[in-house]
């Protein structure tokens, strides 16, 4: 039954990217060409909530610890530029095109190809470049409260202002409320 | 689907290829996400701590709950006749994904991330090609969630009545073009979410929420490339007569 829970987790992610109309090609687009913001709302309204719900269980005592990725400077910085070059121009990124699934959009199977022959080539002998950038620069270990010596919840109180902010920078001008994104 | 014409042969060409390219084991770094699971949280549990084991059975609940709204729903419409293709705001299903993610890192100690999931596919397929002799089934976790995904995606849109139709205009499935240019682009998707440790789920979202640098690295880079890149494919697009 260990599938159970993380296929129950999975369809719940879907139901939220299919919801919001983030697995349409013009959505994820449209944040890099800076007029459709749908996906930095989402983003932002999930990491406020998420570290939220983090902050609090850890100081509630309800989990000692919790699994956080190392940070690979110069790794995720230009995987990240990558990735954003890659996603504007696919216009769907690992999530939102498995999501898509149902929804018939155009270059889906295309797409799913091209993530499995990268995933392929990595796992190759292409994958050494891979290694090789995350050894560069200092590699960090921890989270923002941990190396910065700066209470998490100063960074989810950014984060929430932050979100706050964005939401009212971006709906001002708004006229319907059904006017989406 | 309209993407039957092109796509299996786009996979077929790209399954070709890929059996060329030479495979050597241990290449790629761990993807964030297949961390296996950290040590039982409530290992020893204080005295005021929740039992897991209802939360569990709340989650359940709460599915079923959700179910039986899906119905009622699904009643109310057939009632006032209309098909009601509602979305929800961005920011309540940026809310929903955010309890989702710490409900996964909180009470199950892993990470949600669907790259690490393509990246399991991907090993699966290695090993039927025999390419790779190990293959340990508790790093299966990622790939469930991205089964999850997709069948979530695909409820969601059955739910809301959208016909399997061509929607995005002129990027159809059934256009060569476009289902090679989503295979490049998707091939870079996967390379560059290796090389930084995951995707916008396993690295943004499930290491943004525990406040890692590497998380608002990523997003940050996300931006920096994304948006001269759409900039120029904008300009490309012009200059060939499309809108």
């Amino acid at each position: 039954m260990s599938w159970l829970i993380p296929t129950l987790l999975g369809i719940a992610f879907g139901i939220t990217l299919e919801r919001s109309e983030l697995t349409r090609r013009e959505r994820v687009v449209g944040v890099f060409r800076l007029r459709d913001f749908t996906m930095m709302k989402f983003l932002l309204a999930a990491l406020s909530t998420g570290a939220f719900l983090v902050q609090a269980a850890l100081a509630l005592g309800l989990v000692r610890s919790v699994p956080i990725p190392p940070t690979a400077p110069v790794a995720n910085l230009v995987g990240g530029m990558l990735f954003g070059v890659a996603m504007a121009t696919a216009g769907f990124c690992s999530g939102t095109i498995f999501a898509a699934a149902g929804s018939g959009r155009g270059g889906l199977l295309g797409g799913v190809a091209g993530l499995l022959a990268g995933a392929t080539l990595m796992d190759a002998r292409a994958g050494a470049i891979a290694t090789r950038l995350r050894r560069l620069g200092t590699r960090l270990e921890g989270s923002l409260p941990q190396l910065i010596g700066v209470d998490g919840w100063l960074i989810v109180l950014a984060l929430a202002t932050l979100t706050a902010f964005a939401a009212y920078l971006l709906e001002r001008g708004r006229a319907l409320p059904g006017d989406r994104g | 689907m309209m993407g039957m014409r092109f796509g299996p042969l786009v996979i077929a060409l790209a399954l070709v290829c890929v059996s060329h390219v030479g495979y050597a084991e241990g290449g790629s770094p761990e993807l964030f996400c297949q961390s296996a699971p950290a040590p039982a949280p409530l290992a020893a549990p204080p005295a005021s701590a929740p039992h897991w084991r209802d939360l569990e059975a709340v989650l359940l609940l709460s599915v079923a709950v959700a179910a039986a709204l899906v119905a009622v729903h699904r009643k109310e419409e057939r009632r006032l006749g209309a098909r009601t293709a509602v979305s929800w705001t961005p920011y309540l299903a940026g809310i929903a994904a955010g309890v989702i993610f710490a409900i996964s890192l909180l009470v199950y100690g892993r990470p949600l991330g669907v790259s690490a999931g393509v990246q399991q596919a991907a090993r699966l397929v290695e090993r039927a090609r025999g390419w790779r002799e190990s293959f340990d089934p508790r790093l299966m976790w990622p790939l469930w969630v991205l089964v999850g995904v997709t069948i979530g995606g695909v409820t969601s849109a059955r739910w809301r009545g959208e016909r399997p139709a061509a929607r995005d205009g002129r990027a159809t499935g059934s256009n060569l073009k476009s289902a090679a240019a989503a295979f490049g682009s998707g091939a870079l998707l996967q390379i560059a979410a290796t090389v930084a440790g995951g995707c916008t789920s396993g690295l943004a979202l499930s290491g943004g929420i525990v406040l890692a640098p590497a998380a608002f690295l990523f997003m940050a880079g996300m931006f920096i490339g994304g948006i001269p890149a759409a900039w120029v494919a904008r300009i490309a697009s012009h200059r060939r007569g499309r809108s």
